[in-house]
C-alpha cells in the first residue's frame, strides 16, 4: 500500500518514485504547494476509501506523517 | 449516477503500457491508451496520473494550443489537472493562467496586469456571490428590498464595468459564471412565500448578467446555477475543503466544471461534432431483429423498451438541433426496414436518417463510406454501438472516430449521450434546424443520380437555382458558422468570429457573396461565401467556400462566374486567390485551376493564382439559374 502512496505523490508533484522516502515533505518537494496538498487529501481519501478530518489537513505535510495518519485509520500501509 | 467503482484497483497494467508506448515514440497509442484510462476511471489519482504524462508530451500531441486564463473569488487552483487533461483529451493542448486569489477587479482594470501580459484566448470568471455581494448570501435578512436591489444593481454595474473594460482591451472569449442560488435559503419554507424573496434575488441577478453578456460580442455565461443544481448543491460543496483552504468545490464538482469550459472551447473552436452513426440491435431496441423478428423486438412502453425510446428521443434531438444521424449496422435491409414501417413506436423514423448502411460488411468500411457519401469529415463522427469488440475495431481503425464507451445497461444510455460535451454550441441558425431534412432530401437526389445517363443530364434534372446576395448582414451566423465549420471546400479555410465577419460586412473595402441554392428535392439553404478584400483595381478573394453539401455540381464556377462578373462592372482589373492546403481541403485543390486562373506564385505548398478580369471570364454553367437578391 505504500506503493500506492508514493505513486499519487509521484504523480502530483512530478518527481520520481525512488525520490520519496520517509524524510520528503513540503519542504523537500517543490512541487508539493498549499494547493496541491488538497490535491493529495482528496486522491489519498479516494483510493484509501478513508475521511481525513480538517484538523489532519494541515499535519500531513511528510512521507512519515501520512503514513501514520492512514495507518491510524486502520488502513495497513 | 454512475456506479461507484472500486478506485484501489487501478489497472497499473494500462500504465505500463503507456510508458512503453511513449518510450517507443508512439505518443498517439499513448493517447489513446489514456483517453481509455480517464473514460474507464476517471479517479482523481487517474487525472493526476495523466496530467504528469500530459506535461511531458503534450507538445508532442501538435493539438491547437489555447491560453485560458481564470479570474476568481475563491481557491480554485485544484482544478488545473481536470482541466488540463479535460482539455487534452479533446485534443487541445492547453496553458493555464489563475489570477491572484480574489483579484478579479484588479487584473482587470490595471492594463499592465498579468492578465493582460498573459494574453489569453479564453477569459473565465469565476465568481461567487459569497465574495461578490456576501450581503445577499449571509445578511439576506437584514436587508430592506430596497437595499435588496441597491446590491443587485451594484454587482451588475460593476461587472459591466469590469466585462467592458476587458473587452476594450482583449479580444478574448469571456466566460462568465452566474451566482449559485444558495443551497439553504435565509427565510427557509417560507422564501417562496416572501416579497423579497433570496431565490427570486439570485434569478433577477442572473437574468441581469445574460443582459451584459448580450451586449458584448463574444461573452458567455456559464450557468454555474444550474451546474451545480444539476450536480447537487449539497455534494458540490466541499465544506472541509472550504474551511480549510478557502476552496469550495469538490472533487467531482471541479471536474464537472472543467468538462463545462471545455464545452465553451468545443462551440467557439469549431470542434461540435456534425454526425452521429449508430448501430441498431440492443442500441436503438432491444433484441435482435434477425432472430426474434420485428414483433418482438423491444422499444415501447415497458423496461427495458423506454430506456431504449428515450435514447432514440435523445438522438431525435440531436437531429432537430442539426447533427446528421446515420445508420451502420449489421443485418438484412429488409428485416430493419419492417422495423421502420411497422413498430410505431420507433421515435425514429427512416427519414431522420441521412444514411443507412445495412450488410454484412466491416464496419470501418461501411463508416469510410458514409463519411464519404455525406462528404463529411470522419473526424466529425460520434459512433454509438452496443458491441465492444465493433466499438475496438472502429476505435483501432478510425481512431478520428469519436467512439463513445456505451454502458453495459440501456437505462444509462440516454445520460451517455446527454453528457458528451461534442454536441455543444453556441449559436443555431436556420440551417441547423433544416440540415436533417436537406440530408434526407440529398439521399433522393442521389438515387436520381443513380439513374441519370451523364452527370450534365443529372445537373438538368435537378433545376437549380443560385441566389446570391452582397453583404447580406441579416444571415451573419450563418456566414461565421460557414468560415467556422467548413473544411473541404475551403480554399483559405480562416476561421472568423461573429465580431470579425461584422467588421468585413460593415468596411468600405471589403464584402462578403453569400450563395444560397435549391433544386427540385428542395432548398439547401445558405451553402457559399466568398469574401472579397479590395483595393484600387484588385480585389482578393479572402475566402471562398461551399458547404459540402453543395459540393460536386459545378456551383463554385456558377458563383466565381457572377462574383467575376461583378468585378468587371466595377472596373476591377485582377482578382487573385489563394489556395492555402490543409488536411482537409484537397477536394478545393484545383479549383483555381480548372476556372483558369493563372498561378504566379507558390511558397510553402500555398498558391496565388490571378485572374485577369478584363481579357477572360468565366462561362456560367447554363443549368444553373442566377437571381441577385438584394439585402433591405
Amino acid at each position: 500500500m505504500e506503493k500506492i502512496l508514493k505513486e499519487i505523490m509521484s504523480d502530483l508533484f512530478e518527481v520520481s518514485l525512488k525520490d520519496i522516502n520517509d524524510s520528503s515533505s513540503n519542504e523537500t518537494i517543490e512541487k508539493w504547494t498549499s494547493v496541491a496538498h488538497l490535491n493529495l487529501i482528496v486522491a489519498i481519501e479516494e483510493k484509501f476509501g478513508i475521511e481525513i478530518a480538517a484538523d489532519e489537513i494541515g499535519e500531513m505535510l511528510s512521507f512519515r506523517k501520512i503514513k501514520e495518519i492512514i495507518r491510524a485509520k486502520n488502513v495497513k500501509i | 449516477m454512475q456506479t461507484q467503482r472500486n478506485y484501489a484497483t487501478m489497472p497499473t497494467h494500462i500504465r505500463e503500457e503507456i510508458e512503453a508506448k511513449i518510450k517507443a515514440g508512439d505518443y498517439k497509442a499513448a493517447f489513446y491508451l489514456l483517453t481509455l484510462l480517464i473514460g474507464e476511471e476517471p479517479s482523481s489519482s487517474a487525472y493526476f496520473y495523466a496530467n504528469k504524462i500530459f506535461n511531458s508530451i503534450g507538445k508532442e500531441l501538435k493539438f491547437q494550443p489555447i491560453k485560458i486564463a481564470i479570474l476568481r473569488s475563491f481557491t480554485i487552483e485544484q482544478i488545473i489537472p481536470y482541466l488540463r487533461v479535460i482539455c487534452f483529451l479533446k485534443k487541445f493542448e492547453p496553458e493555464i493562467y489563475i489570477g491572484g486569489y480574489n483579484l478579479i477587479d484588479q487584473e482587470i482594470l490595471n492594463h499592465s496586469s498579468d492578465l493582460y501580459k498573459f494574453n489569453p484566448d479564453f477569459l473565465i470568471i469565476a465568481a461567487r456571490a459569497e465574495e461578490r455581494c456576501p450581503r445577499l448570501v449571509t445578511d439576506f435578512l437584514s436587508l430592506s428590498r430596497d437595499e435588496i436591489l441597491r446590491e443587485i444593481e451594484s454587482n451588475l454595474s460593476q461587472t459591466e464595468k469590469l466585462v467592458q473594460e476587458f473587452r476594450a482591451n482583449s479580444a478574448a472569449k469571456v466566460i462568465l459564471h452566474n451566482y449559485e442560488i444558495p443551497e439553504f435559503l435565509s427565510y427557509g419554507i417560507f422564501d417562496v412565500h416572501s416579497e423579497s424573496s433570496q431565490k427570486h434575488t439570485f434569478i433577477s441577478l442572473n437574468d441581469g448578467l445574460q443582459t451584459i453578456a448580450k451586449k458584448f460580442s463574444s461573452v458567455f455565461i456559464l450557468d454555474y446555477e444550474h451546474l451545480t443544481s444539476r450536480y447537487g448543491k449539497q455534494d458540490w460543496f466541499n465544506e472541509k475543503l472550504w474551511y480549510t483552504a478557502r476552496a469550495p468545490i469538490a472533487k467531482e464538482g471541479l471536474e464537472a466544471l472543467a468538462k463545462e469550459y471545455v464545452k465553451f472551447l468545443i462551440a467557439t473552436e469549431g470542434r461540435t461534432k456534425k454526425c452521429v452513426v449508430v448501430d441498431l440491435d440492443n442500441t436503438l431496441w432491444g433484441g435482435i431483429v434477425g432472430e426474434i423478428g420485428w414483433n418482438e423486438i423491444q422499444i415501447g412502453q415497458t423496461y427495458p423498451g423506454n430506456a431504449y425510446l428515450d435514447f432514440q428521443r435523445e438522438l431525435l434531438k440531436l437531429y432537430q438541433k442539426g447533427i446528421v444521424l446515420a445508420v451502420n449496422s449489421k443485418n438484412n435491409e429488409a428485416d430493419i426496414m419492417e422495423v421502420f414501417e411497422k413498430r410505431s413506436e420507433m421515435v425514429l423514423k427512416k427519414n431522420h436518417f441521412a444514411c443507412m448502411k445495412i450488410n454484412w460488411e466491416n464496419k470501418v468500411k461501411n463508416m469510410i463510406e458514409i463519411a464519404r457519401e455525406l462528404n463529411l469529415g470522419i473526424d466529425s463522427f460520434v459512433y454509438l454501438d452496443d458491441n465492444p469488440a465493433e466499438r475496438e475495431l472502429v476505435r483501432q481503425q478510425c481512431p478520428d472516430v469519436l467512439t463513445v464507451e456505451l454502458p453495459e445497461h440501456p437505462e444509462s444510455y440516454a445520460r451517455t449521450l446527454k453528457s458528451l460535451p461534442d454536441f455543444e454550441k453556441l449559436s443555431f441558425t436556420e440551417e441547423d434546424f433544416s440540415r436533417g431534412r436537406l440530408y434526407y432530401e440529398d439521399l433522393q437526389r442521389k438515387q436520381e443520380k443513380q439513374q441519370s445517363t451523364s452527370m450534365e443530364s443529372f445537373f438538368r434534372s435537378l433545376n437549380m437555382e443560385a441566389t446570391i446576395c452582397k453583404n447580406e448582414k441579416s444571415a451573419i451566423s450563418r456566414l461565421t458558422d460557414l468560415t467556422q465549420k467548413t473544411n473541404q471546400f475551403n480554399l483559405t479555410t480562416i476561421r472568423y468570429s461573429r465580431e470579425d465577419i461584422s467588421k468585413i460586412l460593415n468596411a468600405k473595402n471589403s464584402r462578403i457573396y453569400s450563395l444560397r441554392v435549391s433544386d427540385k428535392f428542395g432548398d439547401l439553404g445558405l451553402v457559399g461565401e466568398i469574401i472579397i478584400r479590395e483595393s484600387k483595381d484588385t480585389w482578393e478573394i479572402d475566402t471562398f467556400l461551399l458547404s459540402c453539401r453543395a459540393m460536386g455540381r459545378d456551383i463554385e464556377s456558377a458563383f466565381l462566374a457572377y462574383v467575376v462578373g461583378e468585378a468587371k462592372k466595377e472596373k476591377i482589373k485582377w482578382i487573385i486567390g489563394k489556395y492555402i492546403p490543409t488536411k482537409k481541403n484537397v477536394p478545393s485543390a484545383q479549383v483555381y485551376k480548372q476556372l483558369h486562373f493563372q498561378k504566379i506564385v507558390e511558397e510553402n505548398g500555398i498558391s496565388t493564382w490571378k485572374f485577369d478580369v478584363g481579357s477572360n471570364e468565366i462561362k456560367q454553367p447554363e443549368w444553373i439559374r442566377i437571381t441577385e437578391k438584394k439585402e433591405n
